[in-house]
C-alpha cells in the first residue's frame, strides 16, 4: 500500500489522473483553503462559496485526465474562478444588496485564521474584512477575480494570467481599474474602515488625472 | 515653467507592483515628486493595495474531500470502484421509486385486511351460501307452510338429522368431509324451515342451529349434552371459511408499513438528495 502522505505533488497528480480518488483528495486538502478563500472573496457569500468550492473540486477531478501543465495551483484556481463566474451569472437576476443590508446580515460571520490576537484586534479585522468585501462586491466579475488573486492571495501577474486565461496586459489593465474603483468606493465610505486603515487626507486641492 | 505629467492609474498600479520598465519608473517618480495630485492618487492607491494585502484569510468551514458517491453522481469514474458501483449508481435511483410503489400497494392492500375487518369478512363469507339455502328453505316453506303438520314434521326432522350428523361427526370427525358436505346439504334447508315456521317459540333452538363460523370450535366427542352435540354438529357442518389469521395479518401490515417508510426515506435520499451534478 502506497503512503499518500509521502508522495509529492507530481506523484499525487499522476495518481489522480489514473482515477485514484484518495490521491486527488490529498491535493484537495492541500488547496482547499486557498480555493475557498478565492471563492468566498469573489462571491462574497460563505454558503455559495462552500458550494462553489465543492463543485470546483468535483469538476477538477473529472478534468484531471486533461491536465497537461506542470503547475497544479493555477489550473485548480482557474476551475474555481470559472465556477464562481457561473455562480455570479446565476445570481445576476437577484437585486444587489444595499450597504445596510450587507452589513446587517447576521449570516456574515466567517471564521478567520487566529494568529493569537486579542478580541479587540479580532473585531478590528472583522470590520476591515467586511468593508473590503463590500467594496469588492461593487466590482464586476473580472475585476473581482484579478484583485482577489493578486492583492489578496498574492499570486504573481503571470500566475494570474495563466489562471484567468488572459494576457499579462489584460491582467495589468483589469487590476489597475479594479484598484482605482475600489479606492474610490472605500474613500467614499471611509467610516466603514478601522481608524488605522483610513486613507491619507489630501493636502492640496488638485485635479485627478486618470 | 512647471512640467505637467500624464500618469495614469494603470501606470501607478504597475509602479506599486514594480511591473514597469526603467524609463516609466523614472517618469513616475518624477511625477510623484513634482505633482501633489499624482502623489495623492498614488498614496490612496497604495493604501487600497495595503488594505487588500491585509484582508484576513477565512478558514474553510469543512473539508472538501470527495466521496465516491459524489464523484459517481457527477459522472466521474474511480479506479477500482467504477465497475463495482456503476451498476448500482445507474439502476438504484430508477429501481427505488418502483419498489416503493409496489410496497405502498401491498401496504394499502394489507390495510384492507386489518384485524378489525377480518372478523366481519369471515362472517360475511358464508353469507351468500346461507342466503341461498335460506331462500331455498323459504321457497320450500312457502310451498309447505299451508299445513302445520308439514312444518311440525320438518321441525321434528331437524334435531333428528342433526343427531345423525353428530353421530357421524363423532365417529368420523374430519375424516369424511364429503359425507359431511352431503349431510349439510340435506339438513340446512330443513333447519331453516323449522326456524321460519315458528320464529318466536324456537328462538333458542334457532340460535343453536345458526352457523357460528366466526368462532370455529373443536368437536368434543365425549360431550354429554345434546345441545353441545348439536353445536358441534353445526360447527362441523359449516362451510370451511379460511380467512387469514388476524394476528398474522396485523404483523404483516406493520411490517409493510415499516418497510414503506424505510423505502420512502431511501428513495428520497438516493433520488432527491444526490449531490448536485456539474
Amino acid at each position: 500500500m502506497i503512503n499518500l502522505n509521502l508522495m509529492d505533488e507530481s506523484q499525487l497528480i499522476a495518481a489522480a489522473q489514473q482515477g485514484d480518488l484518495p490521491a486527488f483528495n490529498q491535493l484537495v486538502l492541500k488547496y482547499q483553503n486557498l480555493a475557498y478563500n478565492v471563492a468566498y472573496r469573489i462571491l462574497g457569500d460563505a454558503d455559495r462559496a462552500e458550494d462553489a468550492t465543492q463543485d470546483a473540486f468535483i469538476k477538477a477531478y473529472k478534468a484531471m485526465g486533461g491536465f497537461r501543465g506542470s503547475d497544479f495551483k493555477p489550473w485548480m484556481l482557474r476551475i474555481v474562478t470559472n465556477t464562481c463566474y457561473d455562480y455570479l451569472r446565476a445570481s445576476k437576476r437577484k437585486p444587489t444588496n444595499s450597504l445596510d443590508d450587507e452589513l446587517d446580515k447576521g449570516e456574515y460571520n466567517p471564521r478567520f485564521r487566529d494568529p493569537g490576537e486579542g478580541p479587540e484586534k479580532y473585531v478590528e479585522r472583522q470590520e476591515l474584512s467586511r468593508a473590503i468585501q463590500w467594496g469588492i462586491n461593487q466590482l464586476n466579475d473580472h475585476q473581482r477575480a484579478v484583485i482577489v488573486l493578486i492583492d489578496i492571495q498574492g499570486l504573481s501577474y503571470e500566475e494570474t494570467a495563466e489562471t484567468l486565461g488572459v494576457s499579462l496586459g489584460t491582467v495589468k489593465s483589469r487590476l489597475s481599474r479594479a484598484r482605482a474603483k475600489l479606492r474610490d468606493i472605500l474613500q467614499a465610505h471611509q467610516e466603514l474602515l478601522p481608524e488605522q486603515y483610513r486613507f491619507p487626507h489630501r493636502e492640496h486641492s488638485v485635479s485627478i488625472h486618470s | 515653467m512647471k512640467q505637467t505629467f500624464s500618469i495614469s492609474d494603470e501606470l501607478l498600479s504597475a509602479y506599486i507592483d514594480r511591473q514597469i520598465g526603467e524609463a516609466e519608473l523614472q517618469r513616475v517618480e518624477k511625477a510623484l515628486a513634482a505633482e501633489p495630485a499624482v502623489r495623492h492618487r498614488f498614496e490612496t492607491l497604495q493604501a487600497t493595495v495595503n488594505l487588500l494585502n491585509n484582508t484576513p484569510d477565512v478558514v474553510a468551514p469543512r473539508a472538501f474531500v470527495l466521496s465516491e458517491s459524489q464523484v459517481l453522481a457527477a459522472g466521474g469514474t474511480i479506479r477500482g470502484a467504477a465497475k463495482r458501483s456503476s451498476f448500482w449508481q445507474k439502476w438504484l435511483p430508477r429501481m427505488m421509486p418502483a419498489a416503493t410503489a409496489i410496497i405502498a400497494v401491498l401496504f394499502f392492500f394489507s390495510l384492507k385486511m386489518t384485524p378489525s375487518t377480518l372478523p366481519t369478512l369471515s362472517q360475511q363469507q358464508p353469507a351468500p351460501a346461507m342466503t341461498t339455502e335460506k331462500d331455498n328453505a323459504q321457497e320450500a316453506n312457502v310451498e309447505n307452510i299451508e299445513t302445520e303438520a308439514v312444518a311440525m314434521s320438518a321441525e321434528e326432522q331437524a334435531p333428528m338429522v342433526a343427531d345423525e350428523v353428530v353421530d357421524e361427526a363423532t365417529t368420523n370427525t374430519a375424516a369424511q368431509p364429503k359425507a359431511a358436505l352431503i349431510e349439510r346439504n340435506v339438513t340446512a334447508p330443513q333447519e331453516e324451515v323449522s326456524a321460519t315456521a315458528e320464529p318466536a317459540s324456537k328462538t333458542a333452538q334457532t340460535e343453536k342451529v345458526l352457523p357460528k363460523s366466526a368462532q370455529p370450535q373443536a368437536i368434543d366427542a365425549s360431550a354429554p349434552t345434546e345441545t353441545t352435540n348439536i353445536e358441534a354438529a353445526n360447527n362441523e357442518l359449516l362451510p370451511p371459511a379460511a380467512p387469514p389469521s388476524p394476528a398474522h395479518s396485523s404483523t404483516l401490515t406493520w411490517l409493510l408499513g415499516v418497510l414503506l417508510i424505510l423505502f420512502i426515506f431511501l428513495t428520497w435520499r438516493i433520488t432527491l438528495r444526490r449531490p448536485r451534478p456539474e
